[in-house]
């Protein structure tokens, strides 16, 4: 039976996050770290105009928080500044494809916090 | 001999078909039925504020939270009942401790000592002196099997030290202090001592006079007891001098407006009605401690602790923080799992009812010391037995697998 929590599309995305790795020429940065469980991330972004032109990240921390920052770059990428303010916590688990549980919603809107403070 | 079924809860889970493995007692201990059948009938038959009506209702209502006060006093083997003060938890207590001495004893310049390894709490009420009164904190750390030595804490001292605050137990590594070695050299240097007992006072002896601690402090729900209770044991003398922390009701001997005259002690600390029903079932949990007996607690964490090193180290890319030795072990022990994260470990047990911790346990500055940024930590009292700690690490061999499936 496939794991709900610990998909196919999430573990591929954990070990093998795209977007992974920053490259030294960026428009903006955030350092962010989930206050309960110390997972970091780091995502550096690259403007054209309001267009998210380029976004990359490097993270320590659990499957959830990983996949989550994985799948979440790759969404935002052509997107403008606004649309990604209008992000919300539902969209992400849109993207995971599944409900995440409340004792995990800090992992996954990790990504998602530390984007929101570069737009 | 099996403790579970004094725990309503386990039987609860039992009978839902989804058995309890509980190794958070760090955080929270379970409570015994003598728990909380005392907290439901005080409730029943004694419900009513204390120290206030001319009723009957009300003088028991006082007599047992006094006599609550008395058996605390008597577990911690403390001089005088005026030295227990009932708080909401350690945390409390310790913000108590930081707020009157910062306000009386403690001027600019002068040092705290505190080891890194210190839970938030015995951290952040030092750290508000250091920043509102120009205290400098001096930090002692463990060595690699998690002790600290009393050599390193000498070397620490300076005639500016005016108080020292460590845990008994840590609440990460589990290392057992030695506090009464810690408590004579504080002693001899005139030093205050603080003991943070959260992680000890339900599990070995506790013996104020012993320790030659100035002030103890434990929470009750880490010992069998109800949230919301805690306790702030002090010397009569010191507790005498300082000024008190919360204001109010309960805790004056004359008010007019422009003057307040405070209450003796114990009251002087205790503004506000308190809670009642917690004081009795933080007793009750104590007379259930002494049933059960310091040396089969002790009997049990030991046990836990050699199967836990035994089982899980045989697992490939286990590190167990802290002594090796289960002696000098309390009831806690955290470990990391290379390729697994904490939060993920705990997710998956929890699907089979198995309550493990990940985090970083209030303890940053410890995490970044050790070089994680997170641990999974385990932990026992008097319920636990071999098989919980068998079926924690078969949980841990199942999360292997879920998560090595690379895809």
């Amino acid at each position: 039976m496939p794991d709900t929590l610990y998909s196919d599309t999430i573990m591929s995305h954990y070990y093998h996050p795209q977007n992974y790795g920053l490259w030294p020429e960026f428009s903006a940065e955030q350092r962010y770290a989930n206050p309960l469980c110390g997972d970091i991330i780091t995502v550096r972004m690259r403007f054209d105009g309001e267009r998210i032109e380029a976004v990359c990240f490097e993270h320590e921390g659990c499957v959830i928080s990983r996949a989550a920052a994985s799948l979440l770059c790759e969404d935002i990428l052509g997107k403008t500044k606004q649309e990604i303010r209008e992000i919300v916590y539902a969209d992400i688990e849109g993207l995971l494809g599944i409900a995440v549980m409340p004792a995990r919603l800090k992992c996954s809107i990790l990504a998602l916090e530390a984007i929101r403070r570069m737009v | 001999m099996n403790h579970k079924s004094d725990f309503p809860i386990f039987d609860y889970f039992q009978k839902q078909g989804k058995p309890l493995v509980y190794l958070d007692s760090a955080a929270m201990t379970q409570m015994p039925r003598a728990v909380i059948d005392a907290v439901r009938s005080h409730d029943e038959e004694a419900h009513a504020n204390v120290h206030r009506g001319i009723y009957a209702l009300s003088e028991t209502a006082t007599a047992k939270y006094e006599q609550a006060r008395e058996t605390v006093r008597a577990f911690l083997n403390a001089r005088s009942a005026n030295e227990i003060i009932f708080t909401r938890n350690t945390t409390e207590s310790i913000n108590l401790v930081a707020y009157a001495l910062g306000k009386s004893m403690l001027r600019e310049g002068d040092r705290i000592l505190i080891s890194r390894a210190e839970h938030h709490s015995n951290i952040l009420p030092w750290q508000m002196l250091a920043e509102e009164k120009g205290i400098v904190l001096d930090m002692v750390d463990a060595d690699e099997q998690g002790k600290i030595s009393l050599a390193v804490i000498e070397r620490l001292i300076t005639p500016a030290t005016r108080l020292a605050a460590f845990s008994h137990v840590s609440h990460v590594l589990g290392t057992i202090n030695p506090v009464a070695e810690m408590g004579k050299l504080f002693r001899e240097r005139k030093i205050l001592f603080l003991v943070d007992a959260a992680q000890s006072v339900g599990h070995l002896p506790t013996d104020v006079q012993e320790i030659w601690c100035d002030f103890l402090v434990f929470s009750g729900h880490k010992m069998g007891g109800p949230t919301g209770i805690g306790v702030l044991y002090g010397r009569e003398e010191l507790l005498a001098g300082m000024p008190p922390f919360l204001r109010g009701g309960g805790m004056i001997q004359d008010v007019s407006f422009d003057h307040t005259e405070f209450a003796v002690l114990p009251a002087k600390f205790e503004a506000g009605t308190p809670n009642v029903s917690g004081a009795v079932g933080l007793a009750a949990a104590i007379e259930y401690i002494r049933k059960i007996g310091f040396d089969e607690i002790r009997k049990i964490d030991e046990e836990m602790t050699t199967e836990l090193f035994s089982r899980l180290g045989q697992i490939k890319g286990i590190t167990i923080f802290g002594p090796h030795d289960a002696k000098d072990r309390g009831g806690v022990a955290s470990f990391t799992l290379d390729g697994i994260h904490p939060h993920d470990l705990a997710t998956i047990l929890d699907r089979d009812n198995i309550c493990i911790r990940a985090g970083h346990h209030c303890a940053m500055p410890l995490m970044k010391y050790l070089g994680v940024l997170a641990t999974t930590r385990t932990s026992f009292w008097v319920y636990n037995t071999r098989d919980d700690v068998k079926q924690l690490a078969e949980g841990i061999e199942k999360s292997r697998l879920l998560l090595k499936k690379k895809p």
